[in-house]
């Protein structure tokens, strides 16, 4: 801000703002009506601009005409009238390179510049009036750009220009140099409408690029943050006494420090300017060009640093915040499922009785692993028995047929819950019923008729038959009629022989059938299945009976043997094998009757 | 009785190429030239020795009728081999072998073992596919290719052995988790469970079979 950027900047501004210039003639005589001209003048000017040439030779001339024109309106400060006219010249011009690069660069100047505007108006001394130009540069912009930037920029734009025409008009001669700025606004305005519609030619961009980096010089001189601070104040503190309250709200509305929000916006949308305009125009301009937003920065400092001191603040505050809720979040977490933090505490080992918990813990599981132990070997011992049973059960592969039958089961019984899952309400209901119904037919009762035994393997051949003739499937038992058959004349051959031999016989004999059945009743559901007509009634009733037959064939079996045993002596030993025989049977008995739970969903299948 | 693994497989294919032969051939090391249909599924179990192992092979024998696919195909589930079976003599148990294939693939778990076995070879003179063929699509589908005959009993046992060292050896290499049933092994009561983390010494190639139990 020294005077000789302030001389080169008057100087080079006669060059450069002179096509603005040309403008402001047309506009200064008649305020009010003639910025209608003046717009369509500017308008006519960026043609111009564009044309070159035919610019390059008006300049001097349109300067000539408007310091008459000031002359003329003037309460003679002509020298500092012309000042103000270089000066607002520049600035107009930026603003109309700015409403020509659609009104963009404006939006870096920060609401708070308005309050500059007031002043002006009061103003006696010329340097004021430099600052004052200066600022009212800026709050004429810096409106624009507050107005722009805020939603309501068109419903806002008008009433400004509108008060803007009223207000100076009626104070054209003290109020020059506000005048032309506010004309220019309005103008301004206007074109920013008019240059959004009309897509700027690359020619007058560039043009507007040469121009820009002049009135920076102009910025740099008047736009001093402190003397515009000083001025924004006093603009304030005197913003009543020449200025009507309506303009005075329009420029309410913009000033006040701007939402930090608000300013990094402003940059953003500053940064992409530059951006776009790098599209445009030569490398050079560019960074000329960046040079005058720099500028246009520095004069919102103030603003700015009230920004990022209020960005700091809630920077710091917000981190704080995120650090407790971290901390208590924490908190909550180590003190779930442990309230006092004494597990913790132990896992960190900070209490103190550690070395004798341990050896606590260390003895009782000592303890339990000598009982578990303990527990083992009993187990073992019962087991064996046990494991006989199932070996022998799963050497005649009746676990095998068993899981077989399992498979079967458990695939019938989701595509069944497929069946179910489409339907609803009335349907639903009634394949439900249908369901319970298949399995209400499937309740095989009270097995338990005791000493209804069957009488030899003829019986149990002509039972099966009579059990699976509504079955609608040919089952071949002949297999276990055999088995029956071979052992009981086995069984009757046998004489002389240890009971423990007896025992193991009627094992074997009660696995192998149970093996059999199961995997009879595998045969029988997967033929089921493989049916394209059921009579699920029959299928059920068939099943059932069978279910019975073999439970009262597995009996008989533990019968035979049993009664085999009673032809000897009776010592513990006998009594506890028949006891151990009768056991097997019971849950061969209980295989086969899981075995035929399992045909419930096969059934359902086939009712479904 | 005891063993360490327990495998299950399934014998799958074309209805009459001799899978029940195969099994009864394995299992009781004899020939039954005329075999009952199979009806649903059929099992046959037998003990093999692989480096140092017992191994029990709890074969599912399926019926290759059309109208028991849809329950051979539950049955599929939880095998960790299988032997996907056609008859050299007949061209159309060959073409069905895609067929049977993307069945098994589709309901059985991805690290299954699958052996192609091209049976009958002992028929020659009425061979309608070349042993090539069946090697190249066994090559195409990422499958052990082997001829047997079921009443010659050649290469009966390897078939089914080395489908089973296969098996053993992605068990060394962790692909099989042992602990899922669904995988068609499960650990017999003689084993400690650390041993199957130890990597085998290798297979021993004269495996010996203990017979059927």
């Amino acid at each position: 801000m020294s005077g000789s950027d302030s001389d080169s900047f008057l100087s080079a501004d006669e060059d450069y703002s002179s096509p603005k210039a040309q403008i402001k003639p047309a506009n200064s005589p008649n305020a009010s009506l003639g910025h209608n001209k003046s717009v369509k003048q500017k308008k006519l000017q960026c043609h111009d601009d564009a044309g070159g040439i035919v610019e390059e030779n008006k300049p001097r001339l349109s300067t000539e005409e408007r310091t008459q024109d000031n002359n003329n309106s003037d309460d003679g400060w002509d020298d500092w009238d012309d000042d103000d006219d270089n000066q607002n010249n520049p600035i107009s011009e930026k603003k109309l390179s700015a409403e020509k690069s659609k009104g963009q660069i404006e939006n870096s100047t920060l609401g708070a510049l308005d309050k500059a505007k007031p002043s002006n108006d009061n103003d006696g001394d010329g340097w004021d009036d430099w600052g004052d130009d200066e600022d009212d540069n800026l709050s004429v912009e810096t409106s624009h750009s507050e107005l722009k930037t805020a939603s309501k920029t068109k419903t806002q734009m008008p009433s400004l220009s509108t008060t803007a025409s009223n207000e100076p008009g009626n104070n054209v001669s003290s109020s020059y140099d506000t005048l032309p700025v506010l004309r220019e606004l309005q103008s301004d305005s206007r074109k920013t409408q008019y240059t959004k519609d009309h897509k700027t030619e690359t020619e007058r961009r560039e043009n507007e690029i040469v121009e820009k980096p002049e009135s920076s010089w102009g910025w740099k001189n008047w736009g001093g943050v402190v003397s515009f601070l000083s001025n924004a104040t006093e603009g304030v503190s005197t913003l009543t006494s020449q200025v009507s309250q309506g303009f005075c709200n329009v420029l309410e509305n913009s000033i006040g420090v701007p939402d930090p929000e608000e300013m990094a916006r402003i940059k953003h949308e500053e940064e992409k300017n530059q951006t776009k305009s790098t599209d445009n125009s030569g490398n050079e301009k560019i960074l000329v060009k960046k040079d005058s937003k720099e500028d246009l920065i520095r004069s919102s400092v103030g603003n700015l640093l009230t920004g990022v001191t209020q960005i700091g603040n809630k920077v710091i505050t917000g981190g704080l915040d995120t650090l407790e809720g971290i901390g208590k979040k924490t908190m909550t977490i180590l003190q779930e499922n442990d309230p006092l933090l004494l597990n913790k505490r132990k896992l960190l080992g900070l209490d103190g009785d550690k070395p004798v918990l341990s050896q606590i813990l260390r003895e009782a599981k000592e303890k339990s692993e000598e009982t578990e132990n303990k527990l083992k070997q009993i187990q073992k011992n019962s087991y064996k028995k046990q494991l006989h049973f199932e070996m022998l059960f799963d050497h005649y592969h009746g676990l095998v047929h068993l899981e077989a039958l399992e498979m079967l089961s458990k695939q019938s019984s989701l595509k069944l819950q497929s069946l179910l899952e489409p339907l609803t309400g009335k349907a639903l209901a009634e394949m439900q019923e249908t369901l319970n119904e298949v399995k209400e037919l499937c309740d095989l009762g009270e097995l338990d008729e005791e000493n209804d035994c069957l009488s030899g393997a003829v019986d149990l051949k002509e039972k099966l038959a009579a059990a699976t003739e509504d079955l609608g499937i040919e089952v071949d038992f002949a297999e276990l009629v055999k088995c029956w058959e071979g052992n009981s004349t086995s069984l009757a051959k046998l004489e002389d022989v240890e009971p423990q031999e007896i025992y193991n016989k009627a094992l074997r004999c009660l696995a192998e059938t149970t093996a059999l059945i199961v995997s009879k009743m595998h045969k029988i559901a997967e033929l089921i299945l493989i049916q394209d007509h059921h009579s699920t009634a029959n299928e059920a009733d068939s099943l059932v009976q069978l279910t019975h037959i073999f439970c009262l064939h597995l009996r008989s079996i533990a019968n035979l043997f049993g009664a085999k045993l009673n032809t000897y002596e009776t010592t513990e030993e006998t009594s506890s094998l028949i006891t151990s025989i009768f056991l097997e049977e019971s849950s061969s008995s209980s295989y086969v009757k899981s075995a035929f739970q399992l045909f419930i969903p096969i059934l359902q299948m086939g009712a479904a | 009785m005891s063993y360490a693994y327990l495998f299950k497989y399934i014998i799958i294919g074309d209805t009459g190429v001799g899978k029940s032969c195969l099994l009864l051939q394995f299992t009781d090391k004899r020939f039954q030239p005329v075999h009952d249909l199979t009806i649903g599924v059929e099992f046959g179990a037998r003990m093999i020795t692989i480096d140092g192992k017992q191994i029990k092979l709890q074969i599912w024998d399926t019926a290759g009728q059309e109208a028991f696919r849809s329950i051979t195909r539950s049955y599929y589930r939880g095998a960790a081999g299988a032997l996907l079976v056609y008859d050299i003599t007949r061209r159309e148990t060959f073409n069905h072998l895609t067929t049977w294939l993307e069945d098994a693939r589709q309901h059985s778990n991805s690290n299954m073992v699958i052996m192609l076995i091209g049976n009958k070879s002992d028929l020659d003179s009425r061979r309608e596919v070349k042993k090539e063929e069946g090697e190249a699509f066994a090559r195409e589908h990422g499958l052990v290719f082997m001829e047997t005959s079921a009443r010659t009993a050649a290469n009966v046992e390897e078939a089914f052995i080395n489908t089973a060292k296969e098996i053993y050896e992605k068990i060394q290499e962790g692909v099989f988790d042992i602990n899922n049933e669904a995988n068609g092994i499960k650990i017999g009561q003689q084993h400690s469970p650390t041993n199957p983390s130890l990597p085998g010494a290798g297979n021993q190639g004269g495996s010996t079979s203990s017979g059927c139990c």
